[in-house]
């Protein structure tokens, strides 16, 4: 038993550890983003670099940074990896690491990602916007919860949280269907409803007025 | 010859230990399977009767502080009485979102908790603004004190059902046999429109599209052809109708190949106005600069005849910029005018557009001269902000519209934007600025 134990926190940590190093964020030259205007305000303040934290690590940035490690008996390489950042005091944030790619996600943005994605995958991108339009209406609705996540874990609201695909990785599209219905575009026109009429055999979500035909979706007040 | 029966019996004996070996193991697998199964369930379960208990609790106590609102005479209770109802539906409508009764059957009475505790914050509000309680607001009180007393009654009865054994939540529960739950779950259908300032009023999300008012009805190839016209004849290489919407103001459908982007389309019947455009793909690179993408996005309205415009705020993601525009009227900015134009970063093109907030609210306004001066909006700061500019402009709030005194301010924490009635010097709304490398955001 005991053996089994020591396995299974061995292995949990293991995994604990996994994720850790592998989002371990590196600033070098090209790098670009809050991270680097991070490390530029410590080694203004350090008066390692003069001028202003623009945020961009170019040359100055890495002669900078070389100066730094020098003195304070680094690895001299010119990039900002864990010791460096520590050493300067600033921690990296993988979220908003570098390279323009990287955007910060707000939960409720991810969650109704994450709906959209389960739910509407296989559907033009206007079919996924009109997914995740339809919850931020139930949102604004008094007959629904007052929230995203209260609306998406509704109690039978949703096959995919009774099914688990709400689980998986949303893709980018989909992130950037929630995010256009959270910036008003909504492509249902505040409906409330959709439904699959060839996978649905609730009668009583046919009775709804049908206000538009997207992809397999019909959407519904 | 004997050993090798023996040797057969051996065979059989080690088939039959190890089957029976197997046949134990499977049995232990399938009793620790059921018993974890069970566990789940009685968690589950639990889960269930909690929220079940909580609302029944919830809407009693709701119930008995609109009666206690209706008889006390201090302002200060007035208050505490508000607060507890507004916090009692807003735990009702958390609990009655968990039970698993089917949407059908507990919508009608998530509605109206969702009004009852909107009405007592929005009530709260306006006698700390100063007003009284009116004799429709008793009214109102009257009917949701009401109401709540039934539904209270209601779920103890399904309540009583359930701990005599009834098994109200099996399936789906939106009827047993031939008897409905709704009665006991739903508000009576008599409850009164409820008519108040809040955001789940019945007088809200009623969406009229006044700008297309009076607007000549087009047909399909009218609609077609002002979206050639929109996003530019030359630009145009493909376009494909796709049906019909009411959405809610009726449109026409297509799809459309501009600048080498495929779009989806919405144009509305009246007056041929584009309602929205989206962009279906992905656009990842970026070679201009976010700043010449908004003033692009501001040419491109002014080309299309949208007047006045003022961008408010951007955000990027990946290669598209999107940019949040608002009419202006005589130096007012008007909030509720909102157009959002989406510009993509690889080369300067218009691939989105959202004018919902335009359609429904541009019309000229007629504004009445403020009752008070920048200088004395500004000095109704909170203390410790510091103002940098301000200017007039229309916020919408509820089915309403006022006008404000916007003004961006700062303190150590951050930038704030502070709208201040222009006729009554209250504040309206406050917002946070938040800047990243995406662009600037208000929250």
């Amino acid at each position: 038993m005991n053996v089994t134990k020591r396995i299974l926190i061995a292995l949990l940590a293991l995994l604990l550890a996994m994720p850790a190093s592998s989002a371990q964020v590196v600033l070098e030259v090209g790098s670009s983003g809050e991270n680097v205007r991070k490390v530029q305000k410590r080694l203004i303040q350090y008066d390692y670099l003069s001028g202003e934290a623009d945020g961009k690590y170019g040359e100055q940035t890495r002669d900078a940074v070389i100066l730094f490690q020098r003195r304070n008996g680094l690895d001299v390489d010119g990039r900002v990896g864990p010791e460096t950042a520590a050493a300067l005091g600033v921690t990296l944030s993988s979220s908003a690491a570098s390279s323009s790619s990287a955007t910060i996600i707000s939960a409720d943005h991810r969650l109704l990602a994450k709906l959209v994605y389960a739910e509407a995958r296989g559907e033009s991108y206007k079919g996924q916007v009109a997914v995740a339009a339809v919850v931020l209406n139930r949102v604004e609705s008094a007959s629904f919860p007052n929230t995203i996540s209260g609306v998406i874990y509704q109690s039978g609201a949703f096959s995919c949280v009774s099914n688990g695909s709400i689980n998986n990785t949303p893709d980018s599209t989909a992130l950037r269907a929630a995010l256009d219905a959270l910036n008003g575009w909504d492509p249902t026109g505040g409906c409330l409803y959709y439904y699959n009429p060839r996978k649905t055999d609730d009668a009583w979500i046919r009775t709804r007025t049908v206000k538009t035909v997207i992809g397999n979706h019909y959407f519904a007040v | 010859m004997h050993l090798s029966r023996s040797k057969d019996r051996d065979h059989v004996r080690a088939a039959l230990v190890g089957a029976c070996a197997l046949l134990a193991a499977l049995t232990v697998l399938i009793f620790k399977q059921a018993a974890d199964v069970r566990s789940l369930n009685a968690r589950l379960n639990a889960v269930y009767q909690k929220a079940f208990y909580e609302t029944c609790e919830l809407m009693e106590g709701m119930s008995s502080n609109l009666r206690k609102l209706l008889v006390t005479g201090s302002a200060q209770q007035e208050q505490i009485l508000l607060s507890e109802i507004a916090r009692q539906a807003q735990g009702a409508q958390d609990d009655l979102s968990q039970l698993p009764l089917g949407e059908g059957a507990v919508s009608a009475t998530i509605k109206f908790v969702n009004q009852a505790g909107d009405f007592a914050t929005s009530l709260a509000g306006k006698i700390a603004g100063g007003g009284a309680v009116s004799d429709a607001d008793y009214e109102n009180i009257a009917a949701l004190s009401e109401t709540a007393g039934k539904l209270s009654a209601g779920l103890g009865e399904l309540l009583a059902r359930y701990e005599a054994g009834e098994d109200v939540f099996a399936g789906d529960m939106t009827e047993t046999g031939s008897e409905s739950l709704y009665p006991l779950t739903e508000p009576a259908t008599s409850y009164p429109t409820l008519l108040y300032d809040g955001p789940f009023s019945d007088a809200a999300g009623q969406t009229e599209y006044r700008a297309l008012a009076g607007l000549e009805t087009v047909d399909r190839a009218g609609a077609e052809r002002a979206l050639r016209a929109f996003l530019g004849t030359d630009a145009v290489t493909a376009l494909q109708f796709e049906g019909e919407s009411s959405i809610p103001v009726d449109c026409y459908e297509f799809s459309v190949t501009a600048n080498g982007y495929n779009l989806s389309a919405g144009v509305t019947k009246s007056g041929a106005q584009m309602l929205y455009l989206l962009p279906n793909d992905d656009v990842r690179e970026v070679s201009i600069p976010d700043e010449q993408a908004v003033s692009t996005a501001r040419a491109f309205l002014t080309s299309r005849g949208y007047g006045q415009m003022q961008e408010s705020y951007f955000s990027r993601y990946d290669g598209i910029l999107t940019v949040n525009f608002a009419a202006v009227q005589d130096g007012v900015v008007l909030y509720p005018d909102l157009v959002k134009v989406q510009v993509s970063l690889r080369d300067g093109a218009i691939i989105g557009l959202e004018a919902g907030g335009y359609l429904r609210n541009h019309v000229r306004r007629e504004f009445a001269l403020p009752a008070i001066s920048e200088e004395e909006a500004v000095a109704r700061l909170g203390g410790r902000l510091t103002a940098r500019e301000a200017r007039l402009c229309v916020i919408p709030e509820n089915a309403e519209e006022y006008l404000c005194y916007e003004i961006t301010a700062a303190d150590a924490s951050g930038e704030y934007l502070v709208y201040i009635d222009a006729q009554t010097g209250a504040e309206r709304e406050i917002l946070q600025v938040i800047s990243d490398e995406n662009g600037d955001l208000v929250m």
